[in-house]
């Protein structure tokens, strides 16, 4: 009666067939991605340019798998994501999102290479923060349902903050060092990273620390950022030219 | 006189290479694979025995030489001109600063001289990075000066430059400065998506305007049907 009572507990209340529909279209969304990587790759020459294109593919792609067992485990009402899937995936984002921030570097470095030092400095700072995260996640997995899991999410909290940080450094850094294409997708592809890492994070700290459920729903519109973004990722792995101009 | 470059398709479409002397701009999507007709202009040349330098920043010379390899190509003998203001020479490499052009246009200019007696190539694959590092009135002026100084000297140049990273203004300056335009794109139709290449225009020759597909592979560089 409460939760009828309170519109946003009404709202959440109503959210499952969305939730339901998002399931269903990220398996595509995922197939859609995986295809037109590899169109892409195939026309790519340049190693660099490959690294960035597998790596951006491969974080927006994890991102998917993330969100679609978040929505999964909400659809079920699970409390948890059975072994910590989830955790798995999350590790998979940021080493690819590491990659693809390295990627952006050594563009970078050749477009600036006076200053190439200073970059290699920032992506030893960002391994470290890496190397932190992606232990503490991995640990984090064997103790699921455990009450010393909550403990491991608030000491990933301490890694992934900076971690977010120094890349949104790396990326201020190097974005004029850029070509066009790169910085729409960077833009593109963080803010997928963003909205749906982030609520998926926020999603857990509610849960810890006892939030109602019904805030959860900030995921909601969190959904719609990160979906348009994907839209604007996958279709622009590659700056192309349509046929008509040919 | 005409500069081949090796790549069979392409030759005949530009009737036996680039005009001799000429200073052609490959212009194309990050990545697309200019570096690779540029390899195949140098290894093209170093067989026909003329003098090669390749002007190059933020890599070292072993990497360019790996992507060589990668192509079944050879820079052997080719001039390492490195613009990353390293200051540590070796054989057949000269430094200079991308940063400081006056020290870049040195380089070309030593490379020139030590080979006068030979025919020549270069590839000055960063003028993205000359444009990014300083203003475009400076690079254009170094570039017309040293326009005059490849002829002089019967040098043939390429030189490498990203699309989506400058103003359209430059680059059309720099399109009217050399005598040859090659643009390299990423075509999509549908679900199709292919690299293609057209002559905007090559001194000369009458140019087709067209689009050519291209592909490349471990074999390097081919030009195939048109598009």
């Amino acid at each position: 009666m409460d939760n009828i009572q309170n519109p946003f507990a009404l709202i959440y209340s109503l959210s499952a067939p969305f939730y339901f529909i998002l399931a269903l279209v990220i398996p595509i969304i995922i197939v859609y991605a995986v295809i037109k990587t590899i169109r892409v790759y195939s026309v790519l020459a340049s190693p660099i340019y490959k690294k960035r294109l597998l790596s951006l593919s491969l974080t927006f792609i994890a991102s998917m798998f993330y969100v679609e067992s978040h929505f999964i485990g909400a659809f079920l009402d699970l409390l948890y994501i059975p072994y910590g899937i989830d955790n798995l995936f999350a590790i998979v984002i940021f080493m690819s999102a590491y990659v693809a921030v390295e990627s952006f570097l050594s563009i970078a470095r050749r477009y600036d290479p006076i200053n190439s030092s200073r970059y290699v400095s920032m992506k030893r700072a960002l391994m470290s923060l890496l190397v932190f995260c992606c232990t503490v996640l991995g640990v984090a997995s064997l103790f699921v349902g455990h009450p010393v899991y909550d403990s491991f999410v608030m000491l990933f909290g301490l890694g992934f903050v900076p971690f977010l940080a120094t890349i949104f450094y790396i990326l201020w850094k190097v974005y004029n060092k850029l070509d066009y294409n790169s910085k729409r997708q960077i833009f593109w592809t963080f803010l997928i990273v963003i909205s749906f890492g982030l609520s998926g994070f926020v999603d857990t700290i509610f849960d810890i620390v006892n939030f109602p459920v019904y805030l959860n729903m900030v995921s909601i519109p969190a959904s719609f950022i990160g979906l348009y973004s994907i839209y604007k990722v996958a279709g622009h792995f590659v700056e192309t030219e349509k046929e008509r101009s040919a | 006189m005409v500069e081949p470059l090796g790549i069979k398709k392409l030759d005949e479409i530009l009737k036996g290479g680039f005009p001799d002397k000429a200073m052609v701009l490959v212009e194309g999507t990050p990545g697309i694979g200019k570096d690779v007709l540029a390899y195949h202009f140098i290894s093209e040349g170093l067989k026909e025995g003329d003098a090669c330098a390749y002007v190059f920043a933020g890599q070292t010379v072993e990497e360019i030489e790996n992507e060589f390899q990668a192509y079944n190509l050879s820079a052997h003998s080719a001039c390492w001109i490195n613009a990353s203001g390293e200051s540590e020479e070796r054989k057949n490499e000269i430094s200079c600063d991308v940063s400081e052009l006056f020290t870049v246009s040195s380089a070309i200019k030593e490379f020139m001289q030590k080979n006068r007696k030979k025919e020549m190539r270069v590839v000055i694959s960063i003028l993205s990075t000359m444009l990014m590092s300083n203003s475009p009135n400076e690079v254009y002026k170094q570039l017309s000066s040293l326009k005059n100084e490849f002829k002089k000297y019967k040098c043939t140049v390429m030189l490498l430059m990203e699309t989506g990273m400058h103003d359209p203004q430059v680059v059309t300056a720099i399109e009217q400065l050399c005598d040859g335009v090659i643009d390299m794109k990423v075509v999509e139709k549908d679900w199709d998506i292919q690299p293609m290449l057209k002559i905007k225009k090559m001194r000369t020759l009458p140019v087709p305007l067209k689009y050519f597909r291209f592909a490349i592979t471990a074999s390097g560089f081919t030009v195939s049907e048109e598009g």
